[in-house]
């Protein structure tokens, strides 16, 4: 599954009571192809345009100009609820729905008519790392920590192509962090999903990236394998930003 | 039928009362001063003027006269829903106007054709008076439901898009929001339903037992209006919702706050 964006921006109109509407730039004429089963890290510092960039690889906005293919096919074409259900996406917050473990995760196959029974519960479970926990149990009572792997089992049981994480660790203190960037390893290689990560922290690009992409003020200033980027990069911005003095 | 007639001069004294309230607000700093000056002279002025519109409506007793006074109160029910909200909704008058309209009609209909069996059906004295308390609090559901619609959307707007990022339609994904915006609006008829001839006893059922209906001719009036007053609050704010709830979403299956500023 690989995305290809040609010449894409976006701006949005802020609403401000005092000044009225103003329109800003957010992402400024971006083209890049991801990679297909790799995991590919959009890396960059706050308000760059990270999530918004991903946000609209699953439609949940749409550029102002420009267009996104996947696998050759403008996804401004494709219905956005079959687009969801192919490339799965995890917030920066669990967000999870009222209601059990089991029903946070039964939720995408229900919505396509289909019953997910326990024991695909329990095995999505193991493979987010929490195979001991009650599948009927209030996730209110759960840890934040345990709230986003239950989102990452969530978003499986949709069978997705492709995961998109929008800064996944970010409300995780560095233990649970550190676990959590194990299990988006384990779920690549053991389920072979391509994945698109988005964080400003450069440890955990350097220890999950196979090709990175820094953006800097909505624009792209380098897109490279990871080892290349790290050890050699091509432009001084991905320097600086590398030796943290951007 | 008995009862005491007011004459002008018995309602100076009833004015002598609100000077209370006027000289608490002042007293206490609660700045509803000017609030109660002119909600006063428009309690007089407002009732005195469909006082004599009533009594007009009465008196030709032209059916058509009284179509137009329905069709006038429901759209100025639906111009203060829209006028109640903090967030500007394209569309909402059409939404909420028709809204109460169809629970106004349902509820309405029932009761005069099918229950009073009025005849002629637009008998002014029955219609307009059931009308006004069906549409009111239409209108009071309608335009509560909006606005926890939209305050539910923003404080679930993570939880929405999950959904979204799931597959699910707008629908399902706004679905608990509308559950809670629904319940909400809702919950001041319940409640009344609740409490009614308990705490409360209704103004309708006042009015007919000091007018001299006897007071068990006056409860069955009362019932049969809570129930159809339920029914058209229900179907109005349901209405209401359904057909709010779109304007959050565009075609792409997107939640949209930005576009009303929140």
């Amino acid at each position: 599954m690989i995305f290809s964006l040609q010449h894409v921006s976006k701006w949005k109109t802020l609403h401000n009571s005092d000044k009225g509407k103003k329109q800003i730039s957010i992402l400024n004429d971006i083209s890049i192809d991801t990679c297909g089963h790799s995991i590919h890290v959009i890396l960059g510092p706050s308000g760059s345009g990270k999530t918004t960039l991903l946000r609209l690889l699953n439609k949940l906005e749409s550029p102002s100009a420009g267009s996104i293919f996947l696998d050759g096919i403008d996804i401004a074409t494709i219905p956005a609820g079959t687009l969801r259900q192919r490339v799965g996406m995890v917030l920066q917050v669990p967000a999870l729905f009222d209601g059990t473990v089991a029903e946070n995760i039964g939720y995408g196959p229900a919505l396509r008519k289909l019953k997910i029974n326990d024991e695909s519960i329990r095995t999505l479970l193991t493979q987010v790392g929490l195979a001991d926990i009650d599948i009927h149990r209030d996730v209110k009572q759960l840890s934040i920590g345990q709230q986003q792997r239950i989102s990452f089992a969530r978003a499986l049981a949709n069978r997705p192509e492709m995961l998109l994480l929008d800064e996944p660790t970010s409300a995780l203190d560095p233990g649970t962090s550190s676990r959590l960037l194990e299990l988006v390893e384990s779920i690549h290689q053991e389920l072979g999903i391509g994945i698109i990560m988005v964080t400003h922290m450069l440890q955990h690009a350097k220890r999950l990236a196979t090709s990175v992409c820094l953006l800097i003020a909505g624009k792209i200033v380098e897109h490279n394998q990871a080892e290349k980027f790290f050890e050699h990069p091509d432009t001084e911005a991905a320097r600086q930003f590398i030796n943290g003095d951007a | 039928m008995d009862y005491i007639s007011l004459r002008w001069n018995d309602l100076l004294v009833s004015l002598l009362l609100m000077a209370i309230p006027l000289a608490m607000s002042f007293q206490a700093r609660l700045g509803i001063a000017r609030d109660i000056l002119i909600g006063t002279v428009r309690t007089f002025v407002q009732l005195t003027a469909i006082g004599y519109i009533l009594t007009y409506l009465f008196h030709v007793q032209k059916w058509y006269w009284v179509v137009l006074m329905l069709v006038a109160m429901i759209v100025i029910a639906g111009y203060n829903g829209v006028k109640r909200q903090s967030t500007h909704v394209p569309g909402l008058f059409m939404i909420i106007t028709g809204s109460i309209m169809l629970g106004a009609l349902v509820a309405i209909g029932t009761l005069i054709v099918g229950i009073l069996h009025v005849k002629p059906w637009w008998e002014p004295q029955y219609l307009i008076p059931i009308s006004g308390m069906m549409i009111a609090n239409a209108m009071n559901a309608a335009a509560l439901a909006v606005d926890r619609l939209f305050s539910e959307a923003s404080n679930r707007r993570w939880q929405v898009e999950a959904a979204l990022a799931l597959g699910a339609s707008p629908l399902k994904a706004i679905q608990p929001s509308l559950r809670e915006a629904a319940r909400t609006a809702m919950m001041p008829t319940i409640n009344s339903l609740m409490i009614v001839g308990i705490v409360q006893l209704p103004g309708m059922m006042t009015g007919q037992i000091i007018g001299g209906v006897a007071p068990a001719q006056s409860v069955r009036y009362q019932i049969v209006i809570m129930y159809m007053l339920t029914a058209a609050v229900t179907i109005a704010c349901m209405a209401t919702l359904y057909l709010t709830y779109r304007s959050l979403f565009n075609r792409d299956m997107q939640l949209q706050l930005d576009e009303f500023g929140m």
